[in-house]
């Protein structure tokens, strides 16, 4: 169905500049029903979905038992349900981990919906005016992390959420899945008169290296613990119980050793940044890099690295090891860039006139 | 570099810090400014800092005013009747060294190899009065600005106090075992919890590898010190401010402000904005709302507004 994917470097600048359309086809749906509902999902994941409004999403983490990040989740409160759209497990690994830790309170009850709903995202700075233009204007009177359910989007019932890890605006559109291509074909239509184009996981993991999504299976995956990754404000200690807990607060008490923190190399060296290289001050290993990638927008690479506490804080000058020797770097504060979004005003700034924010052309020279 | 700090007894030394006085205060400020008594002479001491190439980069005098009621008067300053009463007098670094924590380094260690080793209850100086209530002195160091602003020779001026037996110095907090400050050695820069409030603990860490570290060098430590202080300032801010069900402790540096992260929304942006200019004494235009995306961002501007306002004076007249 997706055939046409370009280049990284083309994708990103979509998404960047004009907009991205994302194919999430894969991502775990599980719907959880029933009187103890809330009960079990407040078990899943570290929030308190408790508080949630109905027709709001949460952007949140399960755990293992552990105290790692099992999966990336968005919880949505639909009034009468709440659905779990998980990023990182399988559908089946995460109904498996619900029953392997959680076990089902007797009145609630699990569906796995991945096979039978599709979801696509729309992402970049005129996300809006596309999404807008295909189920009508009121979608832009949606907040981050609003819901919007039964809209029309040709001809079939659709579920737009304001949600995207690209840091521009972005809607998730929750389709039945028999409907799949007609929605996306409906998507690249419209889309014609925004440039836009399909874009892979590559150009995405660029956008959430930059404006600080967790990725899994980068950072997530080298990470020791949850709280390593900058989600203490997620994290709701007031809970009971939630998985992963125990081994959490074990940690709290004993004292966060390692922090992510931004790095910038900008001496161009010529051999790249991998993950796993050491951090060095003044020749002492402290931390290593957990990702690392080039930003386009920025001209430079940048990195994460998980930092010895005392040294993990924005704008210190630090090294990197590399196999062509030690490259100069800096750490800066989250985000890495001022996304295009923020220059965009929805109903003031539209595509037709996006050069006139200095984000055209949308093409491989775009001048980001 | 190693940033080291020594008690001036030699004529050499009198010689470098004399050096340094010039060309920060005659040179480049053009105040006038009185010597002070040599080293040696009763009631007054001098510290010389030095970089890693032992070149002088910083003086700092302490002189004994208990007895001089006049002075005093003349700056409103009022002291118990038994008080013994110091005065820290020309400070002065040389500009390439300025913003690395050397001002505090020198206010430290004068206390700690001065004003406690001879009994003094009270420390004052006089500071710039526009920068009087934003400085490191009154923000970090327990000095307190007394009014009335005074008319003095080097312009607009507050005096500052800190009762002494009050204060005590970074390392004394934080470390669970300083090291000693010979008097007759250079100092050796004592390892300084950068993050005292680490997960509900206020104990050190080990390195993430249970490696013995050797210490943080004195130009990163106090990098990290004052961004340390800004992070944990900004926090407890806004918890107060906007009432948030968190801890201060619990708001890691790269949590975003909206949206995700601390959860705001678009109409706090003003209440932020407020606490900055109540907490820092700093104002952000409509252009400068890029600030307001993280924690760590809005620590960015507030270092950067001190550095432009505090790149006018570093010297402690």
């Amino acid at each position: 169905m997706n055939p046409f994917y370009s280049t990284k470097e083309n994708e990103y600048r979509h998404l960047r500049c004009g907009v991205g359309l994302m194919d999430w086809r894969h991502l775990s749906k599980v719907q959880v029903t029933g009187t103890d509902a809330v009960d079990l999902v407040n078990r899943l994941v570290i929030s308190d979905v408790s508080k949630l409004a109905p027709g709001r999403l949460a952007s949140t983490y399960m755990l293992d038992t552990g105290g790692r990040i099992f999966a990336d989740t968005y919880v949505w409160n639909q009034g009468n349900a709440w659905l779990m759209i998980s990023e990182g497990p399988a559908a089946r690994d995460v109904l498996e981990h619900i029953r392997a830790c959680a076990g089902l309170p007797r009145r609630a009850e699990t569906q796995d919906l991945t096979a039978d709903k599709a979801l696509f995202g729309v992402d970049g700075p005129f996300a809006w005016q596309l999404v807008g233009e295909l189920v009508g204007e009121d979608v832009l009177r949606l907040r981050y992390l609003d819901a919007m359910p039964g809209r029309t989007l040709a001809g079939v019932n659709v579920d737009i959420l304001r949600a995207g890890k690209t840091g521009e605006f972005g809607y998730l559109v929750l389709c039945p899945m028999t409907a799949a291509r007609t929605i996306w074909e409906a998507l690249l239509q419209a889309g014609k008169d925004f440039d836009a184009v399909p874009c892979g996981i590559e150009a995405l993991e660029l956008c959430k290296l930059e404006n600080g999504f967790l990725n899994l299976r980068r950072e997530g995956a080298r990470a020791h613990n949850a709280l390593e990754l900058n989600c203490r404000s997620l994290l709701c200690r007031a809970k009971t119980d939630y998985i992963g807990k125990e081994a959490t607060e074990r940690t709290l008490s004993a004292g966060i050793k390692r922090h992510i923190v931004r790095i910038c190399l900008e001496d161009g060296g010529a051999i790249p940044v991998y993950p796993g290289a050491t951090v060095k001050y003044r020749g002492e290993v402290i931390g290593e890099i957990a990702s690392a990638d080039y930003s386009f927008m920025l001209g430079h690479e940048i990195a994460l690295a998980f930092l010895d506490w005392e040294y993990a804080f924005a704008g210190c000058p630090y090294d990197v090891q590399t196999d062509g020797g030690l490259r100069a770097a800096r750490t800066v504060s989250a985000p890495f860039v001022f996304n295009n979004s923020l220059k965009v005003g929805p109903r003031d700034n539209f595509f037709a006139v996006h050069w006139s924010l200095g984000l055209s052309p949308v093409t491989e020279t775009c001048p980001v | 570099m190693k940033i080291q700090i020594e008690e001036a007894t030699t004529r050499q030394q009198w010689a470098t810090i004399c050096a340094i006085r010039t060309q920060v205060f005659t040179t480049e400020w053009r105040f006038p400014y009185a010597t002070l008594g040599t080293p040696g002479e009763p009631g007054v001491w001098h510290l010389l800092a030095r970089d890693d190439s032992g070149n002088g980069i910083g003086a700092l005098s302490v002189v004994d005013t208990t007895q001089s009621n006049g002075l005093h008067q003349r700056y409103h300053l009022t002291f118990g009747s038994k008080d013994r009463v110091a005065r820290y007098a020309q400070l002065a670094i040389v500009k390439p060294f300025r913003k690395l924590g050397i001002l505090k380094m020198l206010i430290d260690e004068a206390q700690c190899r001065i004003i406690r080793s001879n009994g003094f209850d009270v420390g004052w100086l006089l500071y710039p009065a526009a920068r009087a209530a934003s400085c490191i002195l009154t923000q970090s160091l327990g000095f307190t600005a007394v009014w009335p602003i005074l008319a003095t020779e080097f312009g607009q001026c507050h005096a500052l106090i800190r009762r002494e037996s009050d204060w005590r110095t970074t390392w004394d907090l934080w470390q669970q075992e300083p090291q000693s400050l010979s008097s007759d050695e250079p100092s050796q820069v004592p390892v300084i919890s950068a993050r005292p409030t680490n997960g509900g603990t206020a104990t050190a860490l080990p390195s993430c590898t249970g490696a013995k570290r050797t210490p943080m060098d004195q130009p990163l430590k106090a990098r990290i010190e004052r961004r340390h202080q800004v992070l944990a300032d900004i926090k407890r801010e806004l918890v107060e401010r906007l009432q948030l069900d968190l801890q201060p402790e619990d708001i890691d540096d790269d949590t975003q402000l909206f949206g995700g992260g601390l959860g705001l929304h678009s109409t706090d942006s003003r209440r932020v904005v407020l606490a900055l200019e109540k907490r820092f004494f700093i104002r952000m235009s409509e252009g400068e709302t890029a600030a307001l995306r993280t924690i760590n961002t809005l620590a960015d501007f507030v270092e950067k507004a001190r550095d432009i306002r505090e790149r006018t004076y570093e010297s402690v007249l």
